[in-house]
């Protein structure tokens, strides 16, 4: 009975030590790249809770795919893309518009009066209405570039274009926002 | 005022892309993560093996359910040894009676056709078992008869030619009809012909008696009385 025992110990051992390398990669993947891709779901559902939840869903794929890691290059536009795709599907699901007046008024909340920071609020409601208007690609690339972790490269690897054309569609995006804005 | 506008942008840029996480949330994700793994099981690479011993398992069921249909269908196909009939006889309801020897020994089938036993027997005399059995229409016996048998069924099978030829309705017809005929010139009414009053049978004339004049009182005899009696009844 103990050597069953022993060997059951030996058998479940063997699977977790197994089991441990898969493992301590994801959990190396959530302490590095959680905050970023919590920004990237935030910056396209405005939503806290629907951005953790798209966080927790990107390493529940990750460790669906947990054998092909090692064969994954660059992890980071890799996972970017994995959140991106997810918080697209989940906006279609929600209105991100609902949830810009809170997001512009802790944005214009600060050290300045009620009168200025509800004017400021205002301000910064019409800058995300003029983002949520720009064609899809150029809003995406603009959205992507505020993440100052992501350079050009990774930005047109997420969205699966060349470098160049992520630089040509950030330049539209920026101008069509001054044209708005200006109106 | 342009300088305001892309101030605006940039602020607004700048606080999606700074935007801090709530408190805890790698933990919450790890733990998230884990149980799922548990719940997925010790590892993920170990899928493969337990899908193909859950594979196999299912293979091996479904040979077992081949198998025991397949033996089945041939035990359908098969008449009991034990139970079959050495003589046997289907009535028109379906009933068939047959003597099945107690002490067991192979009996060659009676009916070519078959019949289902279903286990009704009496005790008859000298230990022999009588057997009500019922008799349904199915497959032939795949086993070929043997002489005995094929005797039995020469003798049970009598082919009767007018039965034979009952089955054929203008035949029955023409003999059905010969034998209404037949039965109404057995069975019909003789026909009597009125007989002449004098003429047919001339009587002795008697003497000092006038012969009766033929005229229309003897083609119309009287109608008082019967036609059968000879007008020369009267005198006598």
């Amino acid at each position: 009975m103990a050597a069953i025992g022993e060997q059951s110990l030996r058998w479940f051992s063997a699977e977790r030590v197994e089991a441990e390398p898969g493992w301590t990669d994801v959990a190396a993947l959530v302490r590095d790249y959680s905050g970023l891709l919590y920004r990237v779901a935030h910056s396209v559902l405005r939503n806290s809770a629907e951005a953790e939840d798209v966080v927790q869903d990107t390493f529940v794929r990750v460790l669906q795919h947990n054998g092909k890691l090692a064969g994954i290059v660059e992890i980071r536009p890799w996972l970017v893309r994995i959140a991106w795709n997810l918080a697209l599907d989940r906006r279609r699901r929600i209105r991100p518009e609902q949830m810009d007046e809170a997001f512009a008024a802790g944005l214009a909340a600060g050290e300045m009066g009620v009168d200025l920071a509800l004017a400021e609020a205002g301000r910064m409601k019409q800058v995300l209405e003029a983002i949520e208007r720009l064609p899809g690609k150029e809003r995406e690339a603009l959205l992507l570039s505020a993440m100052e972790e992501l350079s050009t490269a990774e930005i047109g690897k997420v969205l699966g274009r060349s470098e160049s054309s992520v630089r040509s569609l950030l330049f539209r995006a920026r101008t069509r926002l001054r044209e708005r804005l200006g109106d | 005022m342009r300088i305001d506008r892309d101030d605006a942008v940039e602020r607004v840029l700048r606080a999606l892309g700074r935007a801090e996480a709530p408190g805890g949330l790698e933990a919450r994700i790890a733990r998230e993560v884990e149980r799922r793994q548990r719940l997925a099981g010790p590892t993920m690479a170990g899928v493969w093996w337990r899908g193909a011993v859950s594979g196999a398992a299912a293979a091996l069921f479904l040979v077992g359910i081949v198998m025991v249909g397949r033996h089945f269908v041939l035990r359908q196909a098969q008449v009991p040894p034990e139970r079959s009939l050495i003589a046997g006889r289907v009535s028109p309801a379906g009933a068939a009676v047959g003597l099945v020897r107690s002490g067991g020994g192979r009996v060659p089938c009676a009916d070519a056709g078959g019949s289902r036993v279903l286990g009704a027997s009496v005790e008859g005399r000298d230990g022999e078992r009588l057997e009500i059995a019922e008799a349904q229409p199915r497959q032939p016996p795949l086993t070929a008869l043997t002489e005995e048998e094929r005797n039995l069924v020469r003798v049970v099978r009598v082919a009767d030619v007018k039965e034979l030829a009952m089955l054929n309705p203008e035949v029955r017809a023409r003999i059905e009809a010969e034998d209404a005929a037949q039965f109404q010139s057995f069975f019909a009414e003789p026909v009597y012909k009125p007989e002449k009053p004098a003429a047919a049978e001339p009587l002795e004339a008697v003497p000092g008696m006038a012969e009766p004049a033929a005229g229309p009182a003897s083609a119309e005899p009287d109608a008082t009385q019967p036609s059968t009696e000879p007008a020369t009844g009267g005198n006598q």
